[in-house]
């Protein structure tokens, strides 16, 4: 039993596709300042000023954008945070790209 | 009202009675919002929103979760604030100050759902992603097209904004 249970384990492992990152995807509103989302970026995920620069211009002319990939569990630590300060976040099972 | 930044990186804010007093009347607001927060209220919605946009068990299963502690970290800001709003002319370190910038936030969100501003923000429906956001006036505070009638409200989402702008400027640059 032991022995099956293991080769099943393993076919099924070498079968599966690897686990598609999930996605924060922060998106737009005509509330928060600009300013302050960049800021956010910053503070939070620590992104470098230009980065945060652009995520922040990404939301506001695209309507959102993904500022973290990762682990769910992960992502949805990001969302509680972005929450926590006000922004809309979402989070989102990444796609084959 | 005058914010200016201080030696440590904190900031010095000089309010009118009557500014603190709107001040302190609107984060009262954010606490009783947040501290039974009603699910049909937009402003609710607004500052504890879904975290699953096209999945509503998952976002009703997250909130179950982590409602309580996202508005319990609202609350604790917006007390830091409130506390330290004594008087006209108060001196905030670093950390308060970081505090104030959330807290205002917060204020801005709850001041601005109830003019109905930005009630249509946030997921949509990803079949229209491509047509969605470039047609939207969003304009991140500048030229927000409110729908509620309201001088004293319009009022404090102005002093809330500047003082927002403000307080990043004085303490935005370093982090």
């Amino acid at each position: 039993m032991t022995l099956t249970e293991e080769r099943v384990e393993t076919g099924t492992r070498s079968s599966a596709r690897p686990e598609l990152p999930w996605r924060t995807v922060v998106w737009d509103d005509p509330v928060n300042l600009m300013s302050y989302v960049a800021w956010v970026f910053r503070s939070y995920f620590g992104y470098p000023a230009p980065v945060a620069e652009r995520l922040m211009l990404q939301v506001h002319t695209e309507g959102r954008a993904i500022v973290a990939r990762g682990p769910r569990e992960l992502m949805e630590r990001h969302v509680d945070a972005m929450h926590g300060y006000g922004l809309l976040a979402t989070v989102e099972r990444g796609e084959a790209e | 009202m005058r914010i200016r930044r201080t030696r440590s990186g904190g900031a010095l804010i000089d309010a009118t009675r009557e500014e603190a007093h709107v001040l302190r009347r609107l984060l009262d607001d954010v606490v009783a919002l947040l501290t039974a927060p009603d699910g049909a209220d937009p402003a609710a919605r607004r500052l504890l929103p879904d975290a699953y946009a096209d999945d509503p068990d998952a976002a009703a299963e997250f909130r179950e979760l982590t409602e309580r502690s996202v508005s319990e970290g609202k609350l604790e800001t917006v007390r830091t604030m409130s506390a330290s709003l004594a008087g006209t002319r108060v001196e905030l370190d670093r950390e308060t100050a970081v505090a104030w910038v959330r807290a205002l936030n917060d204020a801005r969100l709850l001041v601005a759902t109830r003019l109905g501003i930005g009630l249509d923000a946030g997921p949509r429906p990803s079949a229209d992603a491509d047509s969605g956001a470039a047609g939207r006036p969003g304009a991140h505070g500048a030229a927000i097209a409110a729908s509620v009638h309201d001088p004293a409200l319009h009022d404090a989402l102005d002093l809330l904004t500047w003082m927002q702008a403000r307080m990043l400027a004085v303490i935005g640059e370093d982090l």
